[in-house]
């Protein structure tokens, strides 16, 4: 039942917002009708129609919530008065109608408003599309429910004051619309990257979340090539989780990672994603990570990795983006390619780097190389750099657990 | 990101309210603007969503040490010291950036008129390598 009111949720918010604006006020709504359902539906049995229901008690709601809203409006004397919904309910002549898909994408577009930064587009993402309620979600980010609840508020009422409108952008704006979401999307995903077993298992659920978030958008959008990569990246990348631990919690690299547990359906799926986005031939940062990833699970094992392939894909994800990390992951390809000394000058050429300056990442990667050259003093030094540097906890106790194990051997 | 803001005090601090040595003897307004500015930093936190939680510790006479020694814990009344610096309080944040971090932190330090620490709280998240 859980699932259903999920899928249901962005539907009738949808509906709602389309019918009477005031995406706030709405989204509230629906959230009470979500709670009614989950509280009523065990106990009566479904209803015949549901999204029916949904839309009918998030609307009786929202009614109320609109009449104390002018009713506060009133006593301010901001307005004289304002007319009841139900005299709203035809849309603007200039509005083209769209269907339940659309909907879905202009509520993205809506919580994923250029006005919010990253974690309010997060936060308001989760709960009106995603339909998590502000206790999940605050759970998830291990955040305080308060915090989180007014998060939620601060960023709906930010979109309103930026003029954000339930309304497909113009097809200039549409495509940087759309970047924001996957954006948004993937940052759901790393969030949910956790590598500890525990008191974080709500964090790992919001990789599901985001994998869920993203085939919503590749079913709305599945002639963008990059909505194809997202989803594929993140498939791919899920598909190492089991393999990516060990028992106690500790990050596996993937040069030893058991391969037999890494989920083969996930697997299957993401590279036939890319088999259909890749010959389209719009690459973006998404489809070549995803592409990386498939030649790694391509691999049977790690000895069997194709390097020179997986050169050449950060070699063209290189001159696409400016972005000192990609330049620091070709680094290890190409010792895995040509040799450590390949690699470490590879290296050198982010060494200056000012965004690069006091980050973790370098330092690790030099230790691996330097380990790999059999410098083992030197790897021991960076990858204790390494450990200072990061705020990851399980990134730390990987660098030292590296660093011990060569000053043992 | 989450960060920690820690302000520090000495001894004295507690007994006059001011946070620092030589802010020990803060004038009543003083302490009266004090409290309104340090209740509307809080307030805009949380009206912000970036407040996780935040407290001011007790008087440093309190303080107790705990340690194993022999594998038996054990339990023991101070240390007592005259420390220059004690930890007076902390708060954590969660943020979108870490400039907006120090902006926060340089506000925090404005209004307890002592140096601030910032430091990032580690996350739980990890990338394989």
């Amino acid at each position: 039942m859980e699932d259903l009111l999920r899928e249901l949720a962005p539907r009738v918010l949808a509906a709602l917002t389309r019918r009477y604006g005031h995406f706030d006020l709405a989204e509230e709504a629906v959230q009470e009708a979500l709670l009614a359902a989950a509280t009523q539906w065990p106990g009566q049995g479904l209803p015949d129609n549901p999204p029916g229901w949904l839309t009918t008690v998030a609307t009786r709601r929202m009614t109320d919530l609109l009449r104390s809203e002018q009713a506060r409006r009133r006593r301010e004397q901001e307005e004289a008065f304002r007319a009841l919904p139900s005299d709203l309910l035809s849309p603007a002549a200039d509005v083209p109608p769209t269907g339940d898909a659309d909907d879905t994408l202009l509520l993205l577009f809506l919580c994923c408003h250029p006005a919010l930064n990253p974690p309010a587009q997060v936060a308001l993402t989760l709960r009106a599309v995603g339909g998590l309620t502000t206790a999940e979600i605050a759970r998830a980010l291990l955040l305080p429910e308060a915090t989180l609840a007014q998060r939620i508020s601060r960023a709906k009422k930010r979109v309103l004051e930026a003029g954000g409108r339930f309304r497909m952008p113009d097809e200039r704006d549409l495509a940087r619309r759309l970047d924001v979401v996957l954006h948004v999307v993937y940052l759901i995903f790393t969030e949910g990257h956790t590598a500890t077993a525990g008191d974080s298992l709500h964090r790992g659920e919001l990789c599901a979340e985001a994998i869920r978030l993203a085939r919503m958008v590749h079913r709305l959008r599945p002639d963008v090539p990059e909505v194809s990569g997202l989803l594929a990246e993140m498939l791919l990348t899920d598909a190492r989780r089991p393999a990516r631990t060990g028992p106690d919690g500790e990050l596996v690299p993937l040069a030893e990672q058991d391969r037999g547990r890494w989920d083969r359906a996930l697997i299957d799926e993401g590279i036939a994603l890319l088999t259909d986005a890749l010959p389209r031939r719009r690459p973006g940062p998404y489809q070549l990570q995803a592409a990386i990833a498939a030649v790694h699970a391509e691999a049977e094992r790690f000895e069997d990795t194709d390097w020179a392939q997986i050169v050449a894909l950060y070699q063209v994800l290189d001159r696409l983006a400016d972005n000192p990390v990609v330049t620091l992951n070709r680094a290890v390809a190409v010792a895995m390619l040509s040799g450590p000394a390949a690699g470490l000058a590879v290296l050198e050429t982010v060494a200056g780097d000012r965004r690069m300056a006091g980050h973790h990442r370098p330092h690790a990667v030099r230790g691996h190389l330097l380990e790999q050259a059999g410098e083992t003093a030197g790897a021991i030094a960076e990858y204790r750099t390494a450990a200072r540097l990061t705020t990851s906890l399980p990134e730390r106790r990987y660098l030292l657990t590296r660093a011990a194990r060569l000053d043992t051997s | 990101m989450k960060y920690m803001i820690m302000t520090f005090g000495d001894a004295s601090a507690w007994d006059t309210l001011g946070l620092g040595a030589e802010e020990a003897t803060w004038s009543q307004e003083e302490v009266a603007e004090h409290f309104r500015a340090m209740s509307a930093f809080y307030a805009d936190l949380a009206a912000s969503g970036e407040m996780v939680t935040g407290f001011g510790l007790a008087d440093p006479s309190h303080t107790m040490t705990v340690e194993i020694r022999d594998g038996r814990p054990v339990a023991s009344d101070g240390p007592h010291a005259e420390a220059k610096e004690v930890l007076a309080g902390f708060g954590i944040i969660d943020v979108a950036s870490h400039d907006r971090a120090v902006e926060l932190a340089a506000r925090f330090a404005a209004i307890v008129r002592s140096r601030v620490e910032l430091r990032p709280v580690m996350d739980d998240a990890g990338r394989e390598m």
